[in-house]
């Protein structure tokens, strides 16, 4: 455990390396959610929507922004991927830890530390804008605690789901494709493209059943009161479940992986 | 001529050595327009515009920039991933060579997993395109064919701009995107929906209306200016100036190799 730990905490010293990367970062979220601010002022302009209101969404949009890096599912490490196909994977089943969890902790850190980079600057620019616009504060203390517990165990679900990928790439050495079909689906159904409540009643149904929502989209609307408190608590066990269920799926997919892994070395 | 074409076909034997990959993300590519294309039709019904906004005229707007966005792309990887050729020194061996830079850019990389993108947003645009014009003109039909073209020209120069940033910050294109997924992202919706203000913004400094909300204007005969057909070809003005801006950039341009 202790070794995980550090492992964390380097890879996190090594990701908070790259400060002109987050700068430029910063800018670029700043500007879609702004945005995704005027987009929706347009759309409400006309008419107002039950499932959620125009300041609820303005709120969505901008902690969307500030922690873009931990909720958006992609290919991250380029490294892990390089590692497989090159086969120097081999030096990493060597290590003492393993290797399901040492990735985890890697890509976990990645994405803190770009979270962390990122989303400070960008709460403060957003608490700063003219009344239309601006960040409110969260509905009420206990949902702010609330908030920060599912955007964590959130990110569980988002490394859990890019292992997967990951993983995968054991068997097709080429992920890309894949992975970018797995975005994108994930994409919308955790509300990058819109918040879910906007969506069609049919999507809005599916994402019931998969953890894609668990990602962000829960976590922004108990922030902003959409979501009430009891709902927020049962979210917490959602959560957990699907915690277990893709690490348990993840571990045993890589056994399988690894079987073959052989294969690959030279 | 000859060596376009070749260029063309290196980088389509290239994606096909890995076919299944290469089908995922054919799949995966236009799986995602469709997706986007959804989120804005869900945005609409569920703030009962659909009214006001025909789907067709959705479809429409949509479809537009997203072939063009696609086109420039597929064609204009390089452009697009213009950092890592300054990053690596390859500009450098591009620059020795005795053809035309622009050219060999192109040939850089061609992204073919676009195919599908570019192939469906054609296919909508003229879907739509048939549906929302009531009467046939030679003008309209001509504003059609310019919509196309002038999308395409504007996307390019928004590439070949975003490119030359890359010069000056070497990494970072992250920031460049902005300009050019931005501008899509805009532009997918009917532009009628925003302020007047923003569409001037859209307008002036992103030149996007010109290829999709003026022409549409004409198209569903709320005006008869003729001036509109022609309209789309001053995104000629965007390239000619992203150019002349890439020019400066090359001749100011010191190597980052050994």
């Amino acid at each position: 455990m202790r070794g995980y730990l550090k492992y964390f905490k380097t890879e996190l010293m090594v990701g908070l390396q790259y400060k002109a990367a987050a700068i430029a970062g910063i800018c670029t979220q700043l500007f879609w959610g702004f945005l995704f601010c005027l987009l929706y002022e347009a759309f409400y302009s006309y008419a107002n929507v039950d499932a959620i209101t125009y300041r609820e969404v303005i709120t969505y949009v901008w902690l969307m922004q500030a922690f873009f890096s931990l909720i958006y599912i992609k290919i991250e490490d380029a490294e892990i991927i390089g590692k497989i196909k090159s086969g120097t994977v081999a030096y990493e089943l060597c290590r003492p830890y393993n290797i399901y969890f040492w990735w985890f902790v890697r890509l976990l850190s990645r994405k803190y530390a770009h979270t962390l980079l990122k989303s400070f600057p960008v709460f403060v620019f957003a608490f700063m804008l003219p009344s239309a616009y601006r960040l409110s504060f969260p509905i009420s203390f206990e949902a702010l605690i609330l908030f920060i517990i599912t955007i964590i165990l959130g990110s569980f679900i988002v490394v859990g789901i890019s292992m997967l990928i990951h993983i995968i790439s054991f068997f097709t050495l080429e992920s890309k494709g894949i992975a970018s079909i797995i975005a994108s689906i994930g994409g919308v159904l955790s509300g990058m493209a819109v918040p879910v409540p906007l969506l069609p009643l049919v999507l809005i149904n599916i994402t019931k059943y998969l953890p894609f929502r668990l990602i962000g989209d829960t976590s922004f609307r108990i922030y902003s009161g959409n979501i009430g408190i009891i709902e927020a608590k049962q979210t917490i066990i959602l959560q957990l479940i699907w915690v277990v269920i893709l690490i348990g799926f993840g571990l045993l997919l890589l056994n399988k992986a690894l079987k073959k892994v052989c294969l690959q070395g030279g | 001529m000859k060596l376009i074409l070749n260029y063309l076909s290196i980088h389509l034997k290239v994606s096909l050595e890995y076919r299944l990959p290469f089908f995922f993300s054919l799949v995966s590519q236009v799986l995602y327009m469709f997706i986007e294309l959804f989120a804005v039709y869900a945005l609409f019904s569920k703030f009962n515009l659909l009214g006001v906004y025909s789907i067709d005229e959705i479809l429409l707007s949509f479809s537009t920039v997203w072939f063009a966005f696609a086109f420039s792309e597929m064609f204009l990887r390089g452009f697009d991933n213009f950092a890592r050729l300054i990053v690596n020194g390859s500009l450098d061996l591009l620059l020795v060579r005795p053809r035309n830079i622009y050219l060999q850019i192109f040939g850089s990389d061609i992204c073919y997993e676009k195919l599908s993108r570019l192939l469906a947003a054609l296919g909508l645009f003229i879907y739509s395109s048939g549906k929302l014009i009531k009467h046939f003109t030679i003008g309209k039909v001509l504003l059609l064919g310019n919509m196309l073209l002038g999308g395409i020209i504007l996307f390019m120069g928004l590439f070949i701009i975003g490119a030359t940033f890359c010069f000056y910050t070497i990494q970072g294109i992250e920031v460049v995107n902005v300009i050019t997924d931005g501008g899509k992202q805009f532009a997918e919706y009917p532009m009628r929906i925003y302020k007047k203000s923003l569409r001037l913004v859209f307008t002036f400094v992103i030149p996007i209306t010109i290829i999709n909300y003026y022409p549409i204007d004409y198209l569903m005969g709320n005006t008869t200016n003729i001036m509109y057909i022609f309209l789309p070809l001053l995104t000629f003005i965007v390239l000619l100036l992203s150019i002349n801006v890439f020019n400066f950039g090359l001749r100011k341009y010191h190597s980052t190799g050994s």
